[in-house]
C-alpha cells in the first residue's frame, strides 16, 4: 500500500514529516520510538493503524483530562469506534465501555488502570495488535514528568501477548530515548526523530538582579509583546494576581480550578475570545492551537526539557514566534519547592508515614494531609496496597526512601542544567541542541537573544469583543442572521 | 464569594443556630438537622445554594465573617453585628431574584440541565455555521446522549430555531443584568461561555452566581417544547411519588422508624418499605442513614455494583447472604439509582 491509499477514505489530505515512517513502520509489524513535537500530528500515527489493524489498539496516556477530548476529537473525524477508560469515569459508563470493548478499534487507557488485574485479564482475552505509550518520556528517570506506574509497561506488553509498540513522545536526550527502549523492551525500534529546533521561534532570555521588579518587568514586557501570547507563572497565585493587575482583557488558568472554568477558558483562548492568559504548566498539554505569537516564562522552568516543551507551544502555524524567559537567581527555589511536594522528605516518611502505616490508619487522609503532588500521593498508597503482605512497612519505606532520594539527585542535575542555560551568555539554541545531543547550530538571523535583537512581531488582529447586548449575543452564540 | 448570602442565611437563623448550620443548608447536607432547620427557618429559597462550592471553602468563609466582625457567637450560636447589618443592606438585590435553592439546587437538577442546555446551545449554534467541529463543554455521559436525541430527533436546524425563540422569548422579561449574564455563560458558536469571575467587573462575583443561578431555575420552572423534554427529563422525576408515599414522606421527615411509620399509618410494614424505597429513588432528602446502617449500605453497594443492572434482585439476595434483607437490598439500590442522578 502506498501512502496515498491509506489516507483514503480518512480526512487527512496529507501526511505531515514524520507521519509516513512511522505508519509504515507500525504495518510493518516493527516497534516505533517517535519523538515528534506536540502539534505535529502524533494521533494521525496510531489513528491510521488502529483503523486498518485487526483487533484493538491500546493507547496507554497520562493525560486523563484529555482522553475523553481525543475520542470526542476522533468520534468528529468519523472515527467512531474509540473509547477512554480512566478512574474518573462514572461506573455505569465504565461498565458501558466493558460491554462494548470486543467491537472497539481503539482504547485510552491511563496507566494506574493497567495495573489492575481484573483489567488485564480481560484484555488478555482480545487480540491487541498495537500498544501505544503516549508522553513515553515519563518512563525515563530522566524525563522531566517521570511517572513511576509507567514502569511496567514494559511487563504489561508481555502480558498482552506481545503487540508492536509504539512510544511517542515530543522532547527526549539520548538518555531519555534509551530509557524509553530498554523499559518498554522495543526490539530493534524504527527510531524517527524530529529536532527539538524550532527556527521561527527566537529565544530571549533576560537575567534581573532585582526580582521585586519583575511584576511591573513582566506586565510592561507582555503589554509590548505580540498576541497571542501564554504567560507562564510559577504558581497558581501569580497567575491569578499578575492576570489581575494586566491593563486590558487576559484570563488565567490553572490546576486549581474546576474543571467547566478550565475548559471555558482554554477555549476562549483556542477561539481568540482573548489572546494573553496566565497560567501554570497545567496548561498547554495536549491543545493545538496554532497562531500562538508569543510564550513568556515568569520564572526560571523546572528543566531545560519542560522549557523546550513549553515554548515549543508558540509559532506552531510555522510563523515568526518569540520565547521570553525573565529570571532571576532567587528562582532556583521555586523549581526546589516543587521538588519538595513531588518527593516525600525522609523525615517525613519515617516519622509520619511509617507509625500511621504501622497503627493501620486511612493512608490516604495522612498523605493528602501532606498536600503532595497527586502522582505522588498515588504511588505512596499503591505502593503500600500492593505489597502489604509480603514487606514490612518499613521495608517499604526504607525502598522508597533510597528512591526518592534518587530522584532528589536527578531533580538537582536537572535545575542545575536549566540554571546553566539561563545564566549563559553564549547562543541558547546551540546550548539547547546540544543538551538533547544534536548537532549544535546557531540560526543565521532571529537566533537568540544572546545573538541577535529582538524581532518584531506582528500581532494576530484581535477579534472583536466585547457585544454588551444580550440579544445580540445570543445571536452571536446560536449563529443566527450571521454576516 | 457568596458572603453576603451566608450572612443573610446566618441572621434568618436569629440567633438560634451556628454559622456552621447556616454552611450546612446551603451546602445541601442531608441530614435530619438541616432538613429541619430549613423548614423551621423557611429557608428554602436558598437550601443547597452552595452545593457545588466545597465544604472546606465555605468554613472559611464563615470563619472570614467572624474575623471581620460581621457576627458574633460561638460554635452553638451565631448573631449579626451591626457591621454586618450593614452589610446586609447592600444585599437587597438578593430578594428580586427568583432562586429557588431547595427545588433545583439541593437536588442538582440545576446543574444537569445547565450542562444540558449549554451543550445544546453550543452544538446548535456550531452546527449552524460553516466550521462545525467544536470543542464540546463538560457534560457527563447519559447529558451528552440526552443532547445528542435532541438533535438527532428534532434536526439541527430546528434545534437552533426552536432554542433560540425559546430563550429570547424567557429572556425577555428579565432584567436585562440577568439575560446578559446568562448569555454570556453560555458557549456558542466559535465562543465559549465566560466563567463567573471573568463576568465580575460592575458587580460582585456573588451577585453574577446567583443571577445566573436564578435564570436557570426560572427557564427550568418555565414549559419547553416537546423537542426539548431530555434537557428537563430528570427534573421529572421527583414527582413521581405516589400520593401514599407523600403522606409516608411527612412521618419519614419527622424522624419516625419504619414499624413507627407502619403503626401510625395503620399499613402493612411491606407497604411502607415500598414508601420507603421510592422516596430513596427520588427524594434527595431522603435521611438514609435512618433506615440503613452505612456499613450496610456500603457492603450492599459493592455487591450490587459487581452484580451489574440485569442481575435480579433474587440473585443478589443470594450473593448478600445475611449481610441484607430484601428491603435492605432495595433501598441500597434506590439510593445508589439517586445518587448518581442528583450527582453534581
Ligand atoms: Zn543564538
Amino acid at each position: 500500500m502506498n501512502a496515498k491509499e491509506l489516507l483514503q477514505g480518512t480526512p487527512f489530505k496529507e501526511f505531515r514529516p514524520g507521519q509516513e515512517n512511522v505508519v509504515t513502520s507500525i504495518l510493518n509489524g516493527r516497534d516505533t520510538l517517535a519523538v515528534l513535537p506536540t502539534g505535529s500530528g502524533k494521533t494521525l500515527c496510531y489513528q491510521l493503524p488502529a483503523g486498518i489493524l485487526p483487533g484493538l489498539t491500546i493507547v496507554v496516556s497520562p493525560l486523563v483530562s484529555l482522553m475523553d477530548d481525543q475520542v470526542t476529537q476522533l468520534k468528529m473525524n468519523g472515527f467512531q469506534k474509540a473509547a477512554a477508560l480512566h478512574g474518573n469515569k462514572q461506573p455505569e459508563e465504565k461498565k458501558r465501555i466493558w460491554q462494548q470493548l470486543s467491537q472497539l478499534k481503539l482504547l485510552y487507557v491511563s496507566p494506574e488502570m493497567l495495573a489492575v488485574d481484573k483489567i488485564k485479564q480481560r484484555l488478555q482475552k482480545l487480540t491487541v495488535s498495537l500498544l501505544v505509550v503516549d508522553e513515553a518520556h515519563c518512563i525515563s528517570q530522566w524525563g522531566h514528568e517521570f511517572r513511576p506506574d509507567y514502569k511496567s509497561l514494559g511487563e504489561v506488553r508481555e502480558e498482552l501477548g506481545n503487540p508492536v509498540l509504539l512510544a511517542l513522545t515530543a522532547t527526549a536526550s539520548e538518555l531519555v530515548r534509551t530509557d524509553i527502549a530498554s523499559s518498554l523492551r522495543l526490539h530493534h525500534p524504527l527510531i524517527e526523530a524530529h529536532s527539538v529546533n524550532r527556527e521561527n521561534i527566537f529565544i530571549a532570555i533576560e537575567r534581573m538582579n532585582e526580582p521585586t521588579s519583575r511584576q511591573q518587568h513582566l506586565l510592561k514586557l507582555v503589554a509590548a509583546s505580540a498576541k497571542p501570547c501564554i504567560i507562564y507563572t510559577g504558581t497558581r497565585r501569580d497567575a491569578e494576581v499578575w492576570s489581575s493587575l494586566y491593563k486590558g482583557p487576559s484570563a488565567f488558568y490553572h490546576g486549581g480550578m474546576n474543571a467547566e472554568d478550565r475548559n471555558s477558558i482554554q477555549g476562549q483562548f483556542l477561539y481568540n475570545e482573548i489572546d494573553v492568559l496566565f497560567a501554570t504548566s497545567a496548561f498547554g498539554m495536549g491543545i493545538n492551537k496554532p497562531d500562538v505569537r508569543t510564550v513568556v516564562h515568569g520564572y526560571m522552568p523546572a528543566s531545560v526539557e519542560q522549557y523546550v516543551q513549553e515554548i515549543g507551544r508558540a509559532g506552531r502555524d510555522g510563523n515568526r514566534a518569540i520565547a521570553h524567559a525573565v529570571v532571576a537567581d532567587r528562582d532556583m527555589m521555586l523549581p526546589w519547592h516543587f521538588v519538595e511536594m513531588e518527593i516525600p522528605g525522609t523525615d517525613w516518611m519515617r516519622n509520619v508515614l511509617l507509625p500511621a502505616a504501622e497503627a493501620n490508619k486511612d493512608l490516604t487522609q495522612v498523605v493528602e494531609d501532606a498536600a503532595f503532588a497527586e502522582h505522588t500521593a498515588s504511588l505512596l498508597i499503591s505502593r503500600f496496597n500492593e505489597n502489604n503482605r509480603e514487606k514490612t512497612g518499613q521495608e517499604i519505606v526504607e525502598a522508597l526512601i533510597q528512591q526518592f532520594d534518587k530522584r532528589r539527585q536527578e531533580r538537582a542535575e536537572q535545575i542545575r542544567q536549566i540554571t546553566t542555560l539561563c545564566n549563559s551568555t553564549s547562543c541558547y539554541r546551540k546550548q539547547i541542541l546540544s543538551y538533547f545531543e544534536e548537532v549544535p547550530y546557531s540560526a543565521e538571523e532571529n537566533c537568540c537573544s544572546n545573538c541577535h535583537a529582538n524581532p518584531h512581531i506582528e500581532s494576530l488582529p484581535p477579534r472583536q469583543r466585547s457585544v454588551d447586548n444580550w440579544q445580540e449575543l445570543l445571536k452571536n452564540k446560536l449563529h443566527i442572521g450571521a454576516g | 464569594m457568596l458572603k453576603g448570602l451566608l450572612l443573610h442565611v446566618i441572621s434568618k437563623l436569629q440567633k438560634s443556630r451556628s454559622a456552621s448550620g447556616a454552611v450546612h443548608i446551603l451546602k445541601g447536607k442531608r441530614s435530619a438537622q438541616t432538613i429541619q432547620d430549613i423548614e423551621l427557618f423557611q429557608l428554602n429559597q436558598w437550601a443547597g445554594a452552595a452545593r457545588c462550592w466545597k465544604g472546606k471553602d465555605l468554613a472559611a468563609l464563615a470563619e472570614q465573617l467572624y474575623n471581620e466582625k460581621m457576627i458574633t457567637g460561638d460554635n452553638r450560636r451565631s448573631a449579626v453585628t451591626d457591621k454586618g447589618y450593614h452589610l446586609l443592606k447592600q444585599t437587597a438585590w438578593m430578594n428580586e431574584l427568583y432562586f429557588q435553592g431547595r427545588e433545583y439546587e439541593w437536588t442538582g437538577f440545576a446543574e444537569v440541565f445547565w450542562r444540558k442546555l449549554n451543550l445544546t446551545v453550543q452544538a446548535a449554534g456550531s452546527l449552524a455555521s460553516t466550521n462545525r467541529g467544536f470543542l464540546p463543554v463538560y457534560a457527563e455521559a447519559d447529558e451528552r446522549d440526552a443532547v445528542r436525541s435532541i438533535i438527532k430527533r428534532a434536526g439541527s436546524r430546528r434545534v437552533n430555531r426552536l432554542i433560540y425563540e425559546k430563550l429570547d422569548q424567557e429572556l425577555r422579561q428579565l432584567p436585562d443584568k440577568s439575560a446578559l449574564i446568562f448569555v454570556s455563560r453560555l458557549a456558542g458558536n466559535q465562543s465559549q461561555g465566560k466563567t463567573v469571575k471573568q463576568l465580575a467587573g460592575s458587580m460582585p462575583e456573588e451577585e453574577v452566581y446567583l443571577r445566573w443561578r436564578s435564570v436557570i431555575h426560572q427557564l427550568m420552572s418555565t414549559e419547553w417544547p416537546e423537542e426539548f423534554l431530555p434537557l428537563i427529563s430528570h427534573v421529572k422525576q421527583q414527582s413521581a411519588l405516589t400520593n401514599s408515599a407523600v403522606k409516608t414522606r411527612a412521618l419519614v421527615m419527622n424522624g419516625k422508624s419504619k414499624d413507627e411509620i407502619a403503626a401510625e399509618r395503620g399499613l402493612k410494614s411491606s407497604t411502607v418499605e415500598d414508601h420507603l424505597v421510592e422516596l430513596a429513588m427520588f427524594d434527595s432528602a431522603f435521611p438514609a442513614a435512618r433506615y440503613i446502617p452505612s456499613e450496610k449500605l456500603k457492603e450492599l453497594t459493592v455487591i450490587l455494583q459487581d452484580a451489574g443492572q440485569q442481575a435480579s434482585l433474587k440473585d443478589i439476595k443470594e450473593t448478600a447472604g445475611d449481610k441484607g434483607s430484601y428491603f435492605d437490598i432495595r433501598l441500597a439500590g434506590a439510593l445508589m439509582k439517586n445518587r448518581k442522578e442528583g450527582k453534581l
